[in-house]
This record gives structure tokens, sequence and C-alpha cells, in this order.
């Protein structure tokens, strides 16, 4: 069994710099807004949900895209690695919707805990 | 009593859903007092397999794999469980539980119209952050444990739920908010009885004679 000390321990792959900097929103001139961007200036944007579902792909292409490293494993296929996961998400396929989906719950935490001091 | 195990072990994501599983559940089942079936790696194949879902002292039948809505795969996508193409005795009076992806959707659903108790498994895919795998092998092999101590399902998914929920706290804390939103999705696609009867009977349970009380 997994127990709360070897999840600390456990080194993530994406750092805490890597969430501040990565594309969570779009601003009106369709330009990516970093978590940093969106938590301390609150610029007018278009927030995820607002985004048409093309736009929702692109913004996921490019946090997969800005992440050092992706390896994700699915029962139902094997691992995907980035090149493969993008392409996924561009094609908006069963798989690339998952990813989108998973994203899109990230986002709101990460918003969340940034937003609490939290992150 | 006995269990069926069929884990298929051929690429990189079953071959470590497989060491878990021997390292961490069948151990566990075994010292529950089940006695184990295997049918793993090369085994994980629907001739191995029929004729021991067929025994009547199986009462739970288990295993990872990959998965479609359809159908429940062995060792290179061997289709061990497919939809109307096996015998009405190998699910009939089995509590199931697979480990693999959408196989909720409607493998299930049949798999219960032909008489399996309760059917736990995920109606979307499974998906598994591979720098912390065994939290999300743990999470789902919470069903396996729980069932073999003797729980209903409906007491089982709520087991199961409440251990998904204290992993997804233990990851976020440690800053793994990738894996955090992985977990939580499939938490919120596992799918059994309690989520609609299409699943089963939310009061079947491993008994030592029919499996249902």
């Amino acid at each position: 069994m997994i127990f709360k000390e070897t999840l600390k321990t456990t080194k993530t792959p994406v750092t805490r710099e890597d969430h501040w900097s990565r594309p969570v929103a779009m601003d009106p001139d369709g330009q990516w807004l970093s978590l940093r961007e969106v938590v301390e200036e609150e610029p007018a944007r278009l927030s995820f949900i607002q985004l048409s579902p093309e736009q929702q792909s692109d913004l996921v292409v490019e946090r997969i895209r800005q992440r050092p490293k992706f390896d994700v494993g699915i029962l139902g296929l094997g691992i995907l690695y980035k090149k493969r996961a993008i392409n996924e998400v561009r094609a908006r396929t069963s798989i690339g919707r998952t990813l989108i989906e998973i994203e899109q719950r990230m986002i709101k935490m990460l918003l969340e805990r940034a937003r609490e001091g939290n992150l | 009593m006995k269990i069926l195990a069929n884990d298929s072990s051929y690429d990189q994501i079953t071959q470590v859903s497989y060491t878990y599983r021997n390292r961490h559940v069948y151990p566990y089942l075994e010292a529950k007092g089940f006695e184990l079936v295997r049918c793993q790696g090369q085994s994980a194949r629907r001739n191995y397999v029929e004729p021991e879902a067929c025994q009547e002292d199986i009462v739970y039948i288990t295993g990872v794999g990959h998965g479609t809505t359809t159908t429940y795969m062995g060792e290179f996508c061997n289709p061990i469980f497919d939809i109307d193409k096996y015998k009405p005795k190998e699910p009939d009076g089995k509590v199931i539980h697979f480990f693999t992806c959408q196989t909720a959707a409607k493998l299930g659903p049949n798999l219960v119209n032909y008489g399996c108790l309760a059917y736990f498994g995920y109606d979307e895919d499974f998906i598994v952050l591979m720098y912390v795998s065994d939290a999300f092998f743990d999470c789902d092999s919470e069903i396996d444990r729980a069932f073999a101590d003797g729980l209903t399902a409906e007491e089982v998914y709520k087991r199961v739920v409440a251990y998904y929920n204290q992993k997804i706290y233990e990851l976020k804390e440690g800053g793994h908010y990738d894996a955090d939103a992985a977990l939580e999705h499939n938490r919120d696609h596992l799918s059994a009885p309690s989520i609609n009867p299409k699943w089963g009977n939310r009061k079947a349970k491993l008994t030592t004679c029919t499996g249902l009380t």
C-alpha cells in the first residue's frame, strides 16, 4: 500500500514554478494567460469554460507541451507520451477528451489553491 | 471459496499493475481465506479463463487488463469477456471487478443481465500517472480488499470512494496536482450497483454458498 509519507517524498515531474507559468485562460486578444497572471493581475479573460471546444483543446495542448515530462498510462491503450497526447487532444479523440477533462479539473484546483495562498 | 484472478502483463501498464496486484492484493485475499485460481500472464486468455469461470465454487472474478466498452481483454488483447460471447454460467452468481477502461459502459450491464450479482469497473478510461502509479492501483484494489472483508457492494462502494478521497487529499498535500486531478476523474467514473442497478445488486456480497445473502 502507499502511505502518506511515500507520496510526500515522491518527486513530482511538474514543479511549483511550472504550475505558475503554464496557461490557464485566454485574454480577449487570444493570448494565453498564465496562472500567475490570472491570480496576481485578475485581467479580463476567457476562462476555460468560456472557451470554444477548439480553444480548450489548444489550451490543453499548450499545457502539455510546456510540461517537462508527460507519461500517462491508460488501461485501454498503454503508455501515452507527450507527442501522442498532444495529437489525441488536437483530434479530440475519446482519449483526448479525457485528457482535456483532467486538465480542466487541474486548472480549477490550481486556481483555488493559488487564491488561497496554498500552492 | 475461490477467486478467479485473470491478469494480463504484456505491456508496461499491465505489467506494473500485475506486479502490484501480486504483491499487495492477492496475498490479502488469501489471508482472508480465499483460494486463488490464477489465469495470469500468458494464461490470461479466453481458453484458460472460460473453464475456470464456469466453476460453481468461484465467487469472485477480478483482474487487470485493457478494455473497451464491450470487451475485457487479456494477454495481447485476447478477448476474455466480450458482450454475449461467453457462457451464461460464467458470470452467474458471481461478483465481478475488472480493473480496466470503459467496460462498465456495456460489458458490465451485460454480465449482470446474465446473472452477475454485482459489477465494479469504470465507464471511461482509467488514467494512471506513472510516477505515482501505486497510488492509482491502491485505490482500485480497495474494491478487492473490501469484498474480501465481507462487505456488501453498497458498503464496498462507500469504502472505496472514501479511500479515493483520502488518496486525493494526500496527493494534493504532496503537490501532485496532476495525479490528484486524474484520480478524481477515475473516482468519478467508478461504476457500481450503488450508482445504478444496471451494475447489479447493492446487497450482493461474497458468501460461502451462492455469493448473495
